[in-house]
C-alpha cells in the first residue's frame, strides 16, 4: 500500500468530511428541536452554492480585484440570503404543520426539496454553471523517496478545514455559552417547560433553521469554491449524505455532527480510492441503513427507551 | 390453597445507572383483586411494563401460572424476533395504558376486532371469498364484542370513531378491549386517573363484575386511594423500587412504613392521604 | 370606525394602527422576497458572466407581497374566520362511518367509473397518445395502491417504494434476455421477487420508525438505482434494456411476426393498428387493477387488514393485544412491494425499454403524493389522485416546465389545507342488534 495515496485519500476524506459536518449541523439541530427532518436542507445547501457563484460573478463585474476581500464579502453575502430562506422556508412550510402526525411535515418537506431544485432550474437554467478557479495551488508533503509519492492539501482544501473548524467552533461557543444557546437547549430538551419559563420557542425554532441554513451554506461557498462547479441537483446527494453524518455522529449533538462529518467523510474517500468511485453513493447510503438500523442514538447520542 | 396466579420473584430492573426496581416479591392470586401502589416514581408502572413484556428485566423471573403449570414470561420475552410482548399478551395477560392507547381512527367495534384478531380466519382466500367459516369466525368476535360493549355500557357507540369518545368512556372501551382477548389475568394501569367520583364508582363496580362474572384476576396501580381500598383484597406497596409492604387493606393502611413513605419526613412525593 | 359592508356582521374597517402593522408586514415581506427572488430569478448565470433580469424578482416580489397582504386583511373578516373554523373542524376528525344509502351511491358512481374507464381507450382507438396515457395512469393508480397499503394502511413511511417497480420493470427485460421470458412469465413470477425483495427491507426496518424509516428506505430505493446505473454487464447502465412487449398465446401484437407464427391482427383478420399493443396491455391492466381494487378492499376488511391500520394506529397496543408487529410490518411491506413489482412489468412492456431513469426518487414522491393526496388507506382517493397527476401535466402540456415546481407547490399547500388528503377513508358499520335488556 503507498503511504502517500492512504495519506491522500485521508486529506480528501477529511476535508469531505468537514463539508458533511457543516451541513450536518442543520440536519441535527433541527431534529434536536422539533424532531423533523428537515428534507430541504440539501437543497438549501444547493441554493447556496448558487448564490456563491451568483455573488462572485456580480463581484468580479463590479471589479472587486483582492482575493481575500471578495472572498468576505462573498461569504457574507451567502451566508445572509441562505438563512433568509432558511427562516423563510419554515415559516412558509413547516410552522403552519407543527404538531401534525410525522407524515405531514416530511410530505411538504419534500414539496420544498422538489420546489426549490425546480426554481433553481427554471431561473437558472438546467445546465451546471461555474465559477472562476481561485486560490490554485497546494502544500504538498513527501513520503519516502520518490518524486510521485507526494500527498497533497489545496490551498482551498486547507481553507476549507480551517473555516469548518471556525464556523464549528463559533457554534459550539454560541450553543454552549450565549443564552441564546440556552434557550435552544432547553428547547430540544423540553419545549413545554421551555415556554412556560418564558422562552419564545417559535422564535428559537426559527433561529435553529436559521442557523443550519447557514451553517450549510457556509459549506456550499467552501464547496464552490473547491469544484469551481455546481448544478440544481447537488443538494439530493449531498443532503443524504449529510444526514447519514449527522446520525452517524448522533442526532441532535453539535460535536456528533462534526465527528460523524468527518467519520463518514473518511470512509467514503477511502472506498471511493480502494474499491470503487462508480459506487461510492451506494456505499454512503448504505452506511445510512447501517446506521438508522443498527445504532439509531449514533455514537455522541444516547439510546431513547421507548417509553409505555 | 389458593392458587397463584402470577408469581414475581426478586424482579430487579435497571435503567443505565438507575435501579428502578430491586429485588422485588410479590404475587397475585387467583380471582383476586391486587393493587399496586406507592408514591410516584415508586416503580409500579416498570413492574406492569415488566409484567406485560414490554421491559426485559434486569434480574428476577416472573411466573404465570397457566393451566396448572408455571409459565416462565422472561422466557417468553427472550426469543429475537418472535419472542416479544405480544407473546405475554397470547398467553392470557391483558393490560391498559396509563395514557389510554386506543386505535383512535378505528371505530368502537373495530378496536373490539382487532383484540380478537387469532380467534378469526387468517386465511386470505377465504376472507377474500368471505367463506362460511370465514364469516362464522367474524360473527362470533362480532358477537363477543358487542356483549362486551353492553357489559361496559359502550353499545351505543359501537360504530363511532374511538378517538371521539368522551375520556370517561375511552378507559372503559380499553378495558372491554383488554377483555376480549380472553385474559385470564387482567392489568389496570390507573383505570381511575381523570374520573370523577361517580365514574370511579362505576369503575368499581366494573371491576368487581370483571371478577365476578368473568373470573378474571385484576392487577391494578392506582392512586385513588378510596378505590384501592374498596375493591381491593390484596394491596402491594412499592417505595423507590422495593416492596415495602404487602396485605389487605388494613394491614397496608395501617403500616408504618407504608406511612412514612406516603407522608415521609424529608421527602415528601405523594399527596394522596392514607386513610387511618 | 365605519361599516363597510351589509353583511349581518359588523365588519369595522381596519384602523391605523392595524393598517400600520398590514403595511409593515408588507414592506418586510417585499425586502425578504426580493433577497429570497433577487439573486437566483434576477441574476442569471451564464458561464463566467451574469445576465440580469430584473422583472422576474420584481414581478415575484409584488405577486407574494399582495398575495399576503390580501391574505392578512382576508384573515381579519370573520368570513374568512368562520370557513377556517369550520374546515378545521371537518378536517380534525379523520374517517367517518359510511351509512348503507353513502355506499349504494358510491357502487353506482364506481360502476359508471370503471366501465367509462374500460372503454375510453377504445373509442380513441387511433389516437396512441391517449391510449399511452390512459395506460400510465392505470400504472400509478396500481403503484398507489400498493403504496397505500404500506403508507396509508400500515402507516410505514416508505421513500423508496420505486425500488420494487424498477426490480418489476427489470425482471421483464432481464428474463426476456437470459432466461426467455416472456410477458406473462415475468407477470406471474415479478411479484414473488418483489415479495421477496419487500419481506427483505421490511426485515431490516423493524426497529425503525417515523422519519428515521422514510430515509431508509430512501437509501434503499437509491442503493437500487444505482446499482442499475453502474452494473453496465447486467444492466446496460444508463442506457437500460429493451424489453418485450405482450402476446397473446404466442401472438405478437407487432405488423410483422418476429419470432415466426402469426401476428396478432393476422390472426384476427384485422388491419394492423400499432396501438393494438397499448389496447391489449389496457385492457390486462384494467382486469389486474380491477382484481387489486377488489384485494384491497376485502383486505381491509380482513384481520390482516385491520392488524395493519392497528399498527399505524398505535404499534405498543398491537403488542398488548397479542398481535406480533414483525408478522404485521412485513405482511404489509411485501404485499406493496408484489404490487410495485406488477406495475414495473406493465410499464417495461408498455415502454418497450428500461432504464434507470424512469426509476428515481421523484417517482417515489410522485406515487407518495398519490397516496396521501388521495386521502391515506382511501382506496377511491388513490384511484382519483393517480388519474389526477398523471394526466393533469398531460393536460397542461404548455407548462411541462413547470411540472416540479408546480407539484412542490402543491405539496406543500396540500399539507397545510387538507392533511388528510382529498378523500376521507371510510371505516366500516356494523349491524348491532337490539339491546334485549
Amino acid at each position: 500500500m503507498d503511504g502517500h495515496i492512504f495519506a491522500q485519500q485521508l486529506v480528501n476524506g477529511l476535508v469531505l468530511g468537514m463539508i458533511y459536518g457543516l451541513i450536518a449541523v442543520g440536519y441535527s439541530m433541527v431534529y434536536g428541536v422539533i424532531g423533523m427532518i428537515n428534507f430541504a436542507h440539501g437543497d438549501v445547501y444547493m441554493v447556496s452554492a448558487y448564490i456563491t457563484g451568483i455573488t462572485l460573478s456580480v463581484l468580479a463585474f463590479m471589479g472587486v480585484q483582492v482575493v481575500l476581500w471578495t472572498l468576505i464579502i462573498a461569504l457574507l453575502v451567502v451566508m445572509l440570503v441562505t438563512g433568509v430562506y432558511g427562516w423563510v422556508i419554515e415559516r412558509v412550510a413547516y410552522r403552519p404543520l407543527r404538531g401534525s402526525p410525522k407524515l405531514t411535515p416530511l410530505i411538504s418537506a419534500i414539496g420544498v426539496s422538489l420546489f426549490l431544485q425546480a426554481y433553481v432550474q427554471l431561473s437558472q437554467g438546467p445546465n451546471p454553471q461555474g465559477i472562476k478557479p481561485m486560490l490554485s495551488g497546494a502544500f504538498r508533503f513527501w513520503f519516502g523517496s520518490g518524486e510521485e509519492q507526494f500527498f497533497q492539501i489545496t490551498y482551498i482544501q486547507t481553507l476549507i478545514v480551517l473555516v469548518a473548524m471556525a464556523s464549528m467552533l463559533g457554534l459550539a461557543y454560541l450553543i454552549g455559552y450565549t443564552s441564546l444557546g440556552r434557550s435552544c437547549r432547553a428547547t430540544q430538551q423540553d419545549p413545554k417547560m421551555a415556554t412556560l419559563l418564558g422562552i419564545d420557542t417559535n422564535r428559537i425554532i426559527s433561529t435553529v433553521f436559521v442557523i443550519g441554513a447557514v451553517s450549510a451554506s457556509i459549506a456550499g461557498f467552501l464547496v464552490t469554491l473547491n469544484y469551481g462547479s455546481f448544478d440544481f441537483y447537488i443538494g439530493f446527494v449531498v443532503g443524504v449524505k449529510a444526514f447519514t453524518a449527522a446520525v452517524l455522529g448522533g442526532i441532535g449533538s453539535l460535536p456528533g455532527a462534526l465527528l460523524g462529518g468527518v467519520l463518514l467523510g473518511l470512509l467514503e474517500s477511502l472506498f471511493s480510492g480502494y474499491i470503487s468511485t462508480d459506487y461510492k453513493d451506494a456505499f454512503s447510503f448504505s452506511v445510512l441503513i447501517l446506521v438508522l438500523v443498527f445504532k439509531p442514538s449514533g455514537l455522541l447520542g444516547r439510546p431513547a427507551v421507548e417509553k409505555v | 390453597m389458593p392458587v397463584q396466579l402470577l408469581t414475581v420473584r426478586d424482579l430487579g430492573m435497571r435503567f443505565g445507572g438507575i435501579h428502578a426496581l430491586i429485588g422485588v416479591n410479590f404475587s397475585v392470586e387467583a380471582g383476586s383483586i391486587t393493587a399496586l401502589i406507592g408514591p410516584n416514581g415508586a416503580g409500579k408502572t416498570t413492574v406492569f411494563n415488566c409484567v406485560t413484556g414490554f421491559y426485559p428485566p434486569s434480574t428476577g423471573s416472573m411466573e404465570l401460572s397457566v393451566g396448572g403449570a408455571p409459565q416462565d414470561l422472561g422466557a417468553l420475552l427472550a426469543s429475537q424476533f418472535f419472542g416479544g410482548s405480544h407473546r405475554i399478551a397470547r398467553i392470557g395477560i391483558a393490560r391498559t395504558f396509563q395514557n389510554i392507547r386506543l386505535f383512535r381512527d378505528m371505530t368502537v367495534l373495530e378496536n373490539l376486532l382487532v383484540a380478537q384478531h387469532h380467534s378469526l380466519n387468517h386465511n386470505l382466500l377465504s376472507g377474500f371469498f368471505r367463506t362460511h367459516s370465514y364469516r362464522a369466525a367474524e360473527q362470533a368476535a362480532i358477537d363477543n364484542a358487542i356483549a362486551w360493549l353492553t357489559v361496559v355500557g359502550l353499545r351505543d357507540s359501537a360504530n363511532r370513531l374511538a378517538g371521539t369518545l368522551p375520556y370517561g368512556h375511552q378507559r372503559r372501551l380499553e378495558i372491554a378491549r383488554a377483555m376480549c382477548t380472553h385474559p385470564c389475568l387482567i392489568c389496570l394501569d390507573e383505570p381511575a386517573a381523570g374520573l370523577n367520583p361517580r365514574e370511579t364508582e362505576e369503575l368499581a363496580a366494573l371491576i368487581r363484575q370483571l371478577r365476578q362474572e368473568h373470573r378474571a384476576t385484576v392487577l391494578l396501580i392506582e392512586h385513588d386511594m378510596s378505590l384501592v381500598m374498596g375493591i381491593s383484597d390484596h394491596i402491594v406497596v412499592l417505595d423507590q423500587g422495593r416492596v415495602i409492604a404487602a396485605g389487605t387493606p388494613q394491614v397496608v393502611a395501617n403500616s408504618p412504613e407504608v406511612i412514612h413513605a406516603y407522608l415521609g419526613v424529608e421527602d415528601s412525593q405523594s399527596n394522596t392521604a392514607v386513610p387511618a | 370606525m365605519s361599516e363597510l359592508h351589509s353583511s349581518s356582521h359588523n365588519q369595522a374597517a381596519p384602523s391605523t394602527s392595524q393598517w400600520r402593522v398590514l403595511l409593515r408586514d408588507a414592506f418586510f415581506t417585499f425586502i425578504l422576497a426580493w433577497i429570497v427572488f433577487g439573486p437566483i430569478t434576477g441574476l442569471q448565470l451564464a458561464g463566467l458572466e451574469f445576465i440580469p433580469n430584473w422583472q422576474r424578482p420584481l414581478l415575484l416580489a409584488i405577486t407574494v407581497t399582495l398575495g399576503r397582504l390580501l391574505f392578512l386583511s382576508a384573515l381579519n373578516t370573520s368570513w374568512l374566520k368562520e370557513r377556517l373554523a369550520r374546515s378545521a373542524a371537518k378536517e380534525s376528525r379523520a374517517a367517518t362511518v359510511q351509512s348503507a344509502q353513502e355506499w349504494r351511491k358510491w357502487l353506482v358512481v364506481s360502476a359508471v367509473a370503471a366501465l367509462v374507464a374500460f372503454v375510453l381507450p377504445f373509442v380513441f382507438v387511433d389516437n396512441s397518445y391517449v391510449i399511452k396515457s390512459l395506460l400510465l395512469a392505470m400504472i400509478y393508480v396500481l403503484l398507489g395502491l400498493g403504496l397505500n397499503i404500506v403508507v396509508g394502511l400500515a402507516g410505514l413511511l416508505d421513500l423508496g417504494f420505486v425500488a420494487f417497480y424498477a426490480v418489476g420493470a427489470y425482471f421483464l427485460a432481464l428474463g426476456a434476455q437470459y432466461w426467455g421470458l416472456g410477458f406473462w412469465s415475468a407477470l406471474a413470477l415479478s411479484p414473488l421477487l418483489a415479495a421477496a425483495l419487500g419481506g427483505l427491507l421490511g426485515f431490516t426496518v423493524l426497529r425503525t420508525h417515523g422519519d428515521y424509516l422514510a430515509i431508509v428506505t430512501l437509501g434503499f430505493g437509491e442503493i437500487i438505482r444505482l446499482v442499475l446505473t453502474n452494473w453496465l454487464s447486467l444492466t446496460g447502465g444508463p442506457n437500460g434494456m429493451p424489453a418485450p412487449a405482450p402476446t397473446l398465446f404466442g401472438l405478437e401484437f407487432s405488423r410483422v411476426s418476429k419470432f415466426g407464427g402469426t401476428p396478432f391482427h393476422e390472426f384476427m383478420g384485422w388491419s394492423y393498428n400499432p396501438n393494438m399493443k397499448f389496447l391489449f396491455l389496457y385492457v390486462v391492466l384494467f382486469l389486474v387493477v380491477a382484481l387489486m381494487i377488489a384485494w384491497v378492499y376485502r383486505l381491509r376488511l380482513m384481520p390482516m387488514g385491520r392488524a395493519w391500520e392497528a399498527l399505524r394506529e398505535d404499534e405498543v397496543a398491537c403488542r398488548s393485544l397479542g398481535i406480533n408487529p414483525v408478522v404485521v410490518k412485513l405482511s404489509a411491506f411485501m404485499m406493496g412491494a408484489m404490487t410495485g413489482g406488477l406495475a414495473g412489468v406493465f410499464f417495461a412492456s408498455y415502454q418497450g425499454f428500461v432504464n434507470p431513469t424512469s426509476f428515481t426518487f421523484f417517482e417515489s414522491a410522485l406515487i407518495l403524493a398519490i397516496v396521501v393526496l388521495g386521502g391515506l388507506g382511501s382506496i377511491v382517493g388513490v384511484i382519483v389522485a393517480a388519474f389526477v397527476l398523471t394526466l393533469l401535466p398531460e393536460l397542461l402540456r404548455e407548462f411541462a416546465d413547470y411540472r416540479i415546481l408546480a407539484f412542490g407547490i402543491l405539496m406543500v399547500l396540500m399539507m397545510i389545507w387538507r392533511p388528510r388528503g382529498l378523500i376521507r377513508t371510510r371505516r366500516p358499520v356494523f349491524t348491532i342488534p337490539e339491546s334485549k335488556l
